[in-house]
């Protein structure tokens, strides 16, 4: 009991720790890091979205940018044609995108391993090619722009890039929780069964394809909310936001930082994201040098940093990790 | 199968013998459900079976352990145990109910995984990954998992494939001890386990049953015998 009541206090300390740095990253960082943090917020809802199916069904998504975007057009349309005032639009765009993957989501149930993945991509492609051709209501290529942020209690999240960033970050914490929340529970250990063994799980009498299904439908949820953050930052939308590029990205993102943790997902979008901005400032052959670093994570570190730092257990990193309470995770 | 008619009774003990490839497991299969049957009926207590799905036939009180050990091996002892006694009724089985608790927090089924965990012999392995466990514990856990399932008829697959001696006879053991509380039907090579544990044979030869009886009975069966010493000879033939 004393062991469990200390274990529990050494996470909650770690949560605090990391609320703490997401907290003060406004006042004791530049602007340019506030921005990049907002950046890393939104994708990182989306990269774990992703994770989350990784590590908990052991299946791999090519389609998650799709419930990040359908929200994100949503708002736009919703926001920009038919003027309706906050909160309906990101509440509609997230309704619309988990509806969607609620459709979806009985047709890649019935798939595991490549398969999964190849329906994804296909299913995908198919978001991006309506939101492409279908310019009567997603205005093409071109995209749906002058999509504003809201206001709330009296402060523009449009002006305030630092209301902005507390804004996302309570949505951020509240999907990371969520998340978390669905690992820990006895949900998530059924989760876990099913990627081991799902014929196992069928004879324990669990109904598989009705887990299956709740984690695909949880994990668009996260996406929708981070595309509904995508379309308020930057202030318009277009097919490249669910583009097979962006899925591509997504992936990568999950696998630099640990394709089976959430906390890989947002260290994953974290560097993926700096050096996009750092690289494309230096060189145009920025995409070279990506490619080569992830040869070399996949090579060298293929369970990427999250999982690379927990195997060398005699690494500085891993006791503390250990005494966080981080290693069973 | 062809024109296979077993009736197991309430409270019996059934091996069923035969050759590789006679079709014992098959006929495990069709009566989990893991292969629908395309003619003939399944009852399962009075109840007929035949069409349902697996997950039903499970609330039926059927129970089954697989040749090859089929554990969530990257999972804990705990972990595996726990997702067999989930579904006991102890905690209110509901989606909503089971998502924002630690699954840790539920205190009944945790208490219920440690003492199967403890029947079987794998108390001290408690908190150990199944991919660090050896071949006989594997098998204890496998036994474990459908145990904490408190099923009403137990279908064994071959519990001592594989195990030594000395995991044998406490297998065995587990089994015998368990034959009291509920109907056991077991495939098993080794025909002295197997005739130990059973009141009753079926032999199994191309998907038919050819004999039935006690122990004793088909161990005296001619036909029985010749199907033995053939499966034997060839076997021999081919490592020659």
């Amino acid at each position: 009991m004393i062991k469990e009541r200390f274990f529990l206090y050494r996470k909650t300390f770690l949560a605090l720790i990391v609320a703490g740095i997401f907290i003060s990253i406004p006042w004791v960082t530049s602007d340019f890091f506030v921005l990049m943090a907002i950046r890393v917020m939104y994708f990182g809802m989306l990269t774990m979205s992703l994770t989350f199916l990784a590590g908990e069904l052991g299946v791999v998504s090519l389609m998650q940018a799709s419930f990040f975007g359908i929200a994100g057009y949503f708002v736009a349309i919703l926001q920009t044609r038919y003027g309706l005032p906050f909160p309906f639009p990101p509440l509609v765009g997230i309704a619309v995108s988990l509806i969607i993957a609620g459709l979806l989501g009985m047709l890649v149930i019935r798939v595991r391993g490549i398969y999964f993945l190849m329906l994804t991509l296909v299913l995908g492609q198919l978001v991006w090619a309506l939101a492409s051709q279908w310019s009567s209501v997603t205005e093409g290529d071109t995209g749906i722009m002058n999509v504003y942020a809201p206001v709330l209690f009296g402060i523009s999240m449009e002006k305030s890039k630092t209301a902005f960033y507390y804004f996302q970050l309570f949505f951020f914490a509240g999907a990371t929780w969520f998340l978390i929340a669905l690992r820990r529970s006895p949900f998530g250990l059924m989760l876990r069964g099913i990627r081991e063994s799902e014929s196992r799980m069928r004879m324990l009498g669990y109904p598989v394809s009705l887990l299956r299904y709740a984690a695909f439908v949880f994990a668009a949820l996260v996406a929708a909310i981070g595309g509904v953050f995508f379309v308020y930052f930057m202030g318009l939308i277009n097919p490249s936001s669910v583009s097979l590029a962006t899925n591509v990205e997504t992936l990568l993102a999950a696998i630099l930082g640990g394709i089976n943790t959430l906390a890989g997902a947002v260290l994953g979008t974290g560097i993926l994201k700096t050096l996009d901005v750092v690289l494309s400032g230096i060189t145009k052959r920025y995409l070279l040098f990506m490619g080569i670093m992830f040869l070399f994570v996949i090579l060298f570190a293929p369970k990427g940093i999250i999982g690379t730092v927990r195997n060398y257990g005699r690494s500085f990193l891993s006791p503390l990790m250990r005494w966080f309470g981080l290693g069973e995770d | 199968m062809k024109d296979v008619d077993l009736v197991i009774n309430h409270g019996e003990s059934r091996a069923l013998i035969g050759p590789n490839g006679a079709g014992k497991t098959t006929l495990f299969n069709l009566i989990t459900g893991e292969i629908r049957s395309d003619r003939g009926e399944i009852s399962l207590f009075g109840a007929n079976i035949t069409h349902e799905p697996v997950q039903k036939r499970i609330q039926l009180n059927l129970g089954r352990t697989y040749q090859m050990s089929n554990l969530f091996q990257e999972l804990t002892v705990k972990e595996n145990l726990f997702l067999a006694t989930w579904k006991r009724g102890d905690v209110s089985w509901s989606l909503l109910a089971t998502l924002f608790r630690s699954w840790n927090e539920f205190k009944a089924p945790c208490h219920h995984a440690f003492e199967i965990a403890r029947q079987v012999g794998l108390e001290e392995r408690f908190n150990a990954k199944v991919n660090e466990l050896s071949h006989g514990e594997h098998r204890q856990l496998e036994l474990g998992i459908i145990l904490a399932h408190s099923p009403k008829i137990l279908l064994l697959d071959e519990p001592m494939a594989g195990l030594s001696a000395t995991e044998r006879s406490f297998m065995t053991r587990q089994i015998m001890g368990l034959k009291s509380e509920m109907t056991i039907v077991i495939i098993e090579h080794d025909i002295d386990v197997a005739f130990s544990i059973a009141d009753q044979v079926s032999v199994l030869h191309q998907g038919s049953i050819i004999a039935e009886g006690s122990p004793e009975e088909t161990r005296a069966n001619p036909q029985v015998q010749q199907i033995y010493t053939l499966s034997r000879n060839s076997k021999d033939k081919q490592y020659d």
